[in-house]
């Protein structure tokens, strides 16, 4: 069916280090969530009028930007056979989506192993990044940039150096092709993000209020439950969802670490479009992006409605 | 508990807190009256916020002990104090609405729903907030948000309630109104507390007694009327204001200075050194002067007259501010606006300084 020459109507698959399909919707929607907590008061004076038809405006034009690139995704999953000029598929067909959920693909344990590494990286970053941030939000000490320039290295070094890098120790340390192994190298491009998101969450809030808590009678515990979590539970959900969607997007590190051994949705999607079958490539993208998304728009949900209680439009 | 305690007073002994080299607080001694209002006032940065966080045990002091009657408060958690703190931002929880707000302490201490919710319901009716039980901080003025902070302090009966700045973030219209609702509140309950402001009228409105901390010493703890009438340092004159500093000399009865010799207020010789470096304080409201014409002797003892020359007049409304100069020195006083009426700006006037406009400090360092 891809005959070579002609183009499929298909989004090139994301390079190895970009952030590929799932956490590219990720960023929108992320940054609006972000945003939409902080900046409530702020909106509350602007006018009616604004209030009411401005956000519906802007939610379905993103939404249409967001979700346009997976039509033709959609499309050429269900065909059979799909050629250039032509804006629909000129056979449809279930053979993608049968070979992709079938028995013999793998697509299950991959969906498996894929959400244990990125639920394990969410969770230990987090463990990191919440002291950290806050610890970055709310002190100054020596040494202060230099931590933050380390935090950023991660990101602006491809992820590829770091992996083949850590690869060697990994194999002497028995790390290598393990899933623990994966999940050591997915928290070294995902934590300076859950950090520096943690760090911003931390500065955003008033943490003024813990001290009113302690002298309103409640003890460091109690602070801790009663005041800062309900205070920052949000901003660091969206932390969370950032760190899930790093590690749910990585491809390069998963390759050289897991080895082959540990197989990741990512794998599988590059591993089909290598094999140049469009239809189940376009299945198995689906797969990889449907969790993502639907994370996203949980999420978004979620803290919308905490953040309109929060302003008291009930 | 609080039977016990609520007469207890609250005792500084020593407080001192430095920042490195930076000394906030210096060897505060404060012995705050049990069931009144104590108003600590002096200018921003003076410490006066960093004592309310030490006696509330959010900042631990350098030196120095806290007591609440006989129970050394100095390393107690601050929860554990009997002492609220209510914060000049209000500091109200933004996910919460001001019902569950004002319960936030009993939840905190294990009251059930039910009774914790109908007590801060009705402390919020007691602070004019009925019907506004639900909204949450954003949907309140900053008048309401600040009486929901004060029922939420109140609600948990606390031994010595603490105000920093409390209406220091509303509009002048509300002030008075708040300011007379804290004070019915404190009355009601004999509360001992302590107001922070670093506004001189305020304080004296408010307070039945006044700390003044300059600098990061307490310069003086005495009533309204007792700092401003006697002050007891240069500094507190000057803070308190609408006051002449003038450096003199005593010589037992008189005290000697650049408008002339006046005479030693007797309330004040056990002040200062019978002969010495002396700082005269005169106060603006208390001179008066005469209409031209008058001369003589004064008729009142103890009432001295100097000379001067009318340099300049400002219209104050019922009261005109004049500047005088007299014998080089320019002397600024308050005045009736009639009295000045019959004088013009460059003739010769009489100023009467009656003997309670006269009071006498320690000098200060001269320069």
């Amino acid at each position: 069916m891809s005959a070579l020459g002609t183009r499929p109507l298909l989004p090139s698959p994301p390079g190895p280090d970009r952030p590929p399909a799932g956490a590219q919707p990720a960023r929108g929607p992320g940054s609006g969530l972000a945003s939409g907590g902080g900046a409530a008061p702020a909106r509350a004076a602007d006018t009616e009028g604004r209030r009411r038809y401005g956000p519906t405006l802007w939610a379905v034009l993103l939404l249409t930007l967001l979700l346009l690139p997976f039509l033709p995704l959609v499309l050429a999953s269900f065909s059979q056979a799909y050629f250039h000029p032509q804006l629909l598929p000129q056979t449809w067909s279930l053979r993608a989506w049968a070979l992709v959920l079938g028995p013999g693909a793998g697509t299950w344990a991959a969906l498996r192993d894929s959400v244990v590494v990125a639920v394990a990286v969410t969770g230990v970053s987090l463990l990191v990044a919440i002291p950290a941030g806050r610890v970055l939000a709310t002190r100054g000490f020596r040494g202060r940039r230099a931590v933050e320039l380390v935090l950023l290295l991660p990101v602006l070094v491809p992820g590829i150096a770091v992996a083949i890098g850590l690869h060697v120790t990994f194999l002497r340390l028995g790390l290598a092709g393990s899933l623990p192994g994966v999940v050591l190298v997915h928290l070294v491009p995902a934590t300076p993000y859950v950090v520096l998101l943690s760090a911003g969450v931390f500065a955003n809030a008033d943490l003024g209020l813990e001290a009113q808590a302690r002298t309103l009678g409640a003890s460091p515990w109690q602070v801790a439950w009663s005041v800062t979590r309900p205070l920052v539970a949000p901003g660091l959900a969206v932390a969370a969802l950032f760190g899930f969607l790093v590690s749910w997007g990585q491809y390069a590190t998963t390759l050289v670490v897991g080895g082959g051994q540990v197989v990741t949705l990512p794998m599988l999607l590059f591993a089909s479009a290598a094999g140049g079958d469009v239809a189940v490539t376009a299945a198995t993208a689906l797969v990889h992006a449907l969790p993502a998304l639907v994370l996203v728009v949980v999420m978004a949900r979620v803290l919308g409605r905490g953040a309109a209680t929060a302003k008291g439009a009930r | 508990m609080k039977d016990q305690t609520s007469h207890a007073g609250l005792h500084l002994q020593g407080v001192t807190k430095r920042y490195d080299d930076v000394v906030a607080l210096d060897d505060v001694h404060l012995d705050v009256t049990p069931g009144r209002i104590t108003a600590l006032v002096g200018p921003s940065g003076c410490g006066k916020s960093t004592l309310l966080a030490i006696v509330a045990g959010l900042t631990s002091p350098t030196g120095g002990r806290v007591h609440l009657g006989t129970r050394d408060l100095t390393d107690v958690a601050p929860e554990r104090r009997g002492v609220v703190l209510v914060f000049q931002e209000q500091r109200l929880f933004p996910f919460l609405t001001a019902v569950e707000d004002v319960a936030f302490g009993l939840r905190m201490r294990g009251v059930s729903r039910r009774e914790r919710l109908d007590r801060a319901a009705a402390m919020l009716e007691r602070v004019g907030l009925a019907g506004l039980e639900h909204r949450r901080p954003g949907e309140l003025s900053g008048g309401q948000r600040q009486r929901v902070a004060l029922a939420r302090a109140l609600v948990l009966d606390p031994e010595v309630l603490l105000l920093d700045e409390p209406l220091g973030s509303l509009d002048p219209h509300l002030r008075d109104e708040l300011r007379e609702l804290v004070v019915a509140l404190q009355r009601e309950r004999a509360l001992t507390t302590v107001v922070v402001t670093h506004d001189r009228e305020e304080a004296i409105v408010f307070g039945d007694h006044l700390a003044v901390l300059l600098d990061g010493r307490l310069h003086q703890h005495a009533t309204p009327r007792e700092v401003m009438e006697r002050p007891a340092t240069a500094a507190v004159a000057r803070f308190m204001g609408a006051t002449e500093l003038l450096p003199g000399r005593c010589d037992g009865q008189l005290v000697h200075t650049a408008i002339g010799a006046l005479p030693v207020p007797a309330a004040a010789s056990d002040r200062v050194a019978a002969d010495g470096e002396v700082d005269v304080v005169l106060r603006r409201d208390l001179l008066r002067v005469l209409p031209p014409g008058a001369s003589g002797p004064p008729a009142v003892l103890d009432t001295c007259r100097v000379v001067g020359t009318l340099v300049s007049t400002r219209y104050l409304g019922t009261r005109t501010r004049a500047e005088i100069v007299v014998e080089g020195h320019e002397l600024t006083i308050e005045t009736a606006t009639a009295d000045l009426a019959r004088h013009r700006v460059g003739s010769p006037v009489t100023v009467e300084l009656p003997a309670e406009s006269v009071w006498v400090v320690a000098p200060e360092p001269r320069r």
